[in-house]
């Protein structure tokens, strides 16, 4: 098995044979110097040959492991440059409390509590859904603080409703999160509260569950480290050979780690330590941020990056625009979640520590706001010139596309809504038929100049990166459910660069990774179609990844249960 | 800068499956005679039928009606739409939000309850159509949804009672009806306004402190008024557990603490909002209207009930109505 301190020192002489030789295939090398060859041949995990199979001969020795393609496509591995299979996943594995009714009576709910009480002696919490409020009505109870603690008053337990409106705890959890008559609403949400005495009554609306969120235990890192497993299994499945985990804490950072340690981590992995506590408290982030964090790099798995919310998302019309959401009827341009003077200094105090500032921008107001914040960085003295990160560029301001090749900034896109879908039908009215024309403006970035990379973003949009691909080239619906086509297109070769040697450029390791070029990473997929000869709509999405190299390693085996890679088999349903 | 007004503007909130009518009382309401400024926000403005000839101006997106109504279509993020609305205008009375028909009225009063909207909203209440005749599709078509509004309610709407027989209403009743539900029959939706908005207070000079006023041809009111500081507590305890034929109630009250509330109870939604000063002509007293619905309502016993919330002053003299 590989291992994390597998390495060859420098000055160690070299085998003169080859590890690993394919021939007889079609493999497209993303290097506009030689974009096609026959074979390649690789040797401690780099390429050091390429061209016919005559070319590669002479490496050929006794232990090289020779692959025929039989003249099947391959190419360098896909980027996916955002994404999250921890939020996904982690809760099929947290096993929390389900009680599993569609509208439980109180009696059932109570039942249901106990029972898990019972089997989970060890649990802190107790946390889980659903209860409906209209059978506590119908019993003429009311449910809170006074109900729970009379089922349960010792242990902390916190209940969502099947709205996921309302949370609804018992005293002790009130307690573990120090909530009382003082403690102030949520400007999203509030605790319901006696009129009279004003003490919580144990049933918390939106925005207020953090309070009680943030009294809880993290997630387990065990729970993470199944989720990511998962994750790292279907994209690796997925032809991905480098993603970035956006938003992580320690406990997600030690997930990664034990997989890494496993030799399960089969892609690259810029994790990214969240700046904010809006999706799960990050407890050790200056800690990590201050250089613990290098305590968990390998060859694998990075943690050199910070991610934020600089604004909102769309449906609730909190994208920070440059022009009212609703042209003369309002004045809402929506709103940024930080200061643009936090920004700038944290965005240039990150820069001089060489850590990436992954900001999510959704309005063309954010990111512009973003790329003046990395312009000021780039002024003051001490910075290294990180190649910073704007997510999403849902909407991008025209003056702003040639800045990302200025500032040396990476425009990052998901294609959540660049095609035509029910979704879009929706965020279309959103923004409104002049913004959306503009919308994921892929085209226009890579026009003047600048990078563009994809990052799936799921659980917002499916983690498989072929949908991406297609729909670059097609900007149509790939399943045929949405007619007609939404935003200006872009090249197979245009795509396939944004997938593959754009992510290593917004990962700092184009020198050695992207394409599939002589002393860079063996990482390459092999498919069961030639992308080239095929009609992209409708047909690009569905390809299937026969083998996946990583590094040279074999780490996805489509077809063959025996070989040698650490997974086999079609990508796993996570959907 | 805007003065805002003085008290939070009550919000209602009609829910109700897809075809309980819900548009059709939205409807009433825009064409009403209420004499009331009531701002509706509805869920799907082409339905709406508003007349042209009533339509007195448009701006941004709002309708002004020559009844001193205005519409909206509630057509982006409602946290944003409500501050709008509370910026642009602050001349009404009353906002009325129409859900969607798939949606949980109680998240949109979630909404209107946040606390950035302390002082400026209050949540009146949540008022639920049902379809008489197909309460039981509706819960076929969305198992889950339709009990949930119903459970949200403060008032119920019983409506198109004339497409179905007494016996399945009174079925409907038995099966749907909690122990607190306030349910109204209508048919074409057509609720009382006393019974959906707060009339004014009584002048202060009413003869006699229970005076029973016929406000609609069904609903009765009766006035209490108490000189002495009350207990808030028991107070809250009582409107909590009012009878159910008593559907609102509004006033003031002097806490024992000193604290002066305003209270509204609109079916089983009960409110003590601090309040800073009585409005003018009242003084020191407490006072609360309630309006029943029906015929001999219990009204004597629940003056009994408020009589006793009156707390013992210092002095130990005992609170008199």
């Amino acid at each position: 098995m590989r291992s994390l301190y597998d390495h060859r020192p420098s000055h160690a002489a070299r085998d003169a044979h080859a590890d690993l030789v394919l021939t007889n295939g079609r493999i497209y090398t993303g290097d506009p110097g030689l974009p096609w060859c026959q074979s390649l041949a690789v040797s401690g995990g780099r390429i050091v040959a390429r061209g016919e199979r005559a070319d590669v001969e002479h490496l050929i020795g006794p232990q090289t492991r020779i692959k025929d393609l039989g003249g099947r496509f391959a190419m360098p591995g896909l980027y996916d440059m955002h994404t999250h299979p921890d939020l996904a996943l982690a809760p099929r594995y947290a096993e929390d409390l389900d009680i599993g009714i569609v509208d439980p009576t109180p009696d059932q709910v109570r039942d249901a509590v106990l029972a898990y009480a019972a089997r989970h002696p060890d649990r802190e919490w107790i946390y889980g859904q659903y209860f409906v409020r209209y059978t506590f009505r119908q019993a003429g109870l009311v449910p809170g603080r006074d109900w729970l603690d009379n089922v349960l008053p010792d242990r902390p337990v916190a209940l969502l409703d099947r709205m996921w409106g309302t949370m609804m705890v018992n005293s002790e959890a009130l307690r573990r999160a120090g909530i009382g008559a003082e403690t102030p609403d949520p400007p999203n949400g509030y605790l319901e509260r006696d009129p009279i005495s004003h003490e919580p009554t144990g049933l918390l609306i939106d925005g207020a569950y953090a309070l009680i969120h943030a009294a809880m235990p993290p997630t387990p890192v065990p729970v993470l480290r199944a989720a990511y497993r998962d994750g790292v299994r279907y994209q690796s499945a997925r032809g991905v050979v480098a993603t970035k985990y956006v938003h992580v804490c320690e406990n997600r950072l030690e997930a990664l780690q034990t997989l890494d340690q496993a030799g399960e981590l089969t892609l690259r992995v810029e994790a990214a330590i969240s700046w904010q506590d809006d999706i799960f408290p990050v407890r050790r982030r200056w800690e990590l941020l201050a250089g613990e964090r290098h305590y968990y790099r390998s060859a694998r798995l990075n943690a050199n990056a910070v991610k934020f919310h600089f604004d909102g998302t769309v449906e609730p019309r909190s994208s920070y625009l440059m022009t009212p959401w609703d042209g003369a009827n309002s004045a809402w341009r929506g709103k940024l979640n930080l200061t643009p003077e936090h920004l700038a200094d944290m965005v240039w105090d990150m820069d001089r520590q060489g850590i990436r500032v992954i900001a999510h921008c959704t309005g063309d107001a954010a990111s512009d706001t973003f790329l003046d914040a990395v312009e000021a960085a780039r002024r003051r003295p001490g910075g290294l010139g990180v190649r910073h990160q704007c997510a999403h560029s849902t909407i991008l301001h025209g003056g702003n596309l040639k800045r990302f090749r200025e500032l040396n900034v990476t425009a990052e896109f998901s294609p959540v809504s660049w095609y035509p879908s029910k979704f879009v039908s929706g965020a279309r009215s959103g923004y409104g038929p002049e913004r959306l024309s503009r919308a994921y403006n892929i085209k226009g970035v890579l026009e003047a100049g600048g990078v563009a990379v994809v990052g799936t973003d799921w659980p917002v949009s499916p983690l498989d990166p072929w949908i991406a691909l297609e729909t670059m080239v097609t900007r149509a619906n790939p399943w045929g459910e949405t007619e007609g086509r939404f935003g200006e297109p872009i090249s197979l070769t245009q795509a396939i660069d944004v997938m593959t040697r754009n992510g290593a450029w917004s990962m700092g390791i184009e020198h050695e990774a992207g394409t599939l070029e002589i002393g860079k990473s063996a990482d390459i997929i092999v498919l069961d179609r030639n992308l080239f000869e095929i009609e992209p709509q409708g047909n690009i999405h569905s390809t299937r990844v026969d083998l996946t190299f990583m590094q040279g390693q074999l780490v996805h085996d489509r077809l063959d249960a025996a070989s040698e890679a650490i997974w086999h088999g079609e990508a796993p349903k996570l959907w | 800068m805007v003065t805002r007004q003085a008290r939070p503007i009550p919000v209602t909130v009609i829910g109700g499956f897809l075809g309980a009518g819900k548009t059709t009382l939205v409807n009433h309401i825009l064409g009403g005679d209420h004499e009331l400024k009531i701002a509706v926000m509805v869920n799907d403005f082409g339905a709406i039928n508003i007349d042209a000839a009533l339509i007195t101006s448009t701006e941004g997106g709002l309708y002004s009606l020559s009844n001193g109504c205005v519409c909206c279509g509630l057509n982006q993020g409602l946290v944003e739409q409500l501050e709008e609305l509370l910026s642009a205008r602050i001349d009404i009375d009353h906002i009325v939000i129409e859900a969607s028909g798939v949606a949980d009225p109680a998240r949109i009063m979630d909404t209107v309850r946040y606390a950035r909207f302390a002082g400026r909203l209050r949540g009146d209440a949540i008022v639920v159509l049902v379809d008489a005749a197909g309460f039981d599709g509706a819960i076929a078509a969305a198992p889950g949804l339709a009990e949930a509004q119903v459970g949200s309610a403060d008032l119920l709407i019983l409506n198109k009672t004339d497409l179905v027989s007494r016996d399945t209403l009174d079925a409907w009743h038995a099966r749907w009806a909690f122990p607190d539900t306030r349910t109204i029959e209508t048919t074409n939706a057509r609720v009382p306004f006393d019974l959906l908005f707060a009339s004014g207070f009584p002048s202060r000079g009413a003869s006699s402190p229970f005076t029973a006023v016929p406000v609609h041809e069904q609903a009765e009111s009766i006035t209490w008024r108490h000189d002495g500081p009350i207990d808030a507590k028991r107070l809250h305890g009582v409107l909590a557990a009012l009878p159910a034929r008593i559907y609102r109630a509004k006033g003031f009250v002097q806490a024992s603490d000193g604290r002066l509330f305003a209270v509204h109870v609109v079916g089983t939604r009960v409110s003590f909002e601090p309040a800073a000063h009585l409005p003018e002509g009242f003084d020191g007293q407490s006072l609360l209207v309630l309006v029943g619905f029906g015929r001999d309502l219990p009204f004597e016993g629940v003056l009994a009930q408020l009589n006793g919330c009156g707390a013992l002053a210092r002095s130990g003299k005992k609170g008199s109505a």
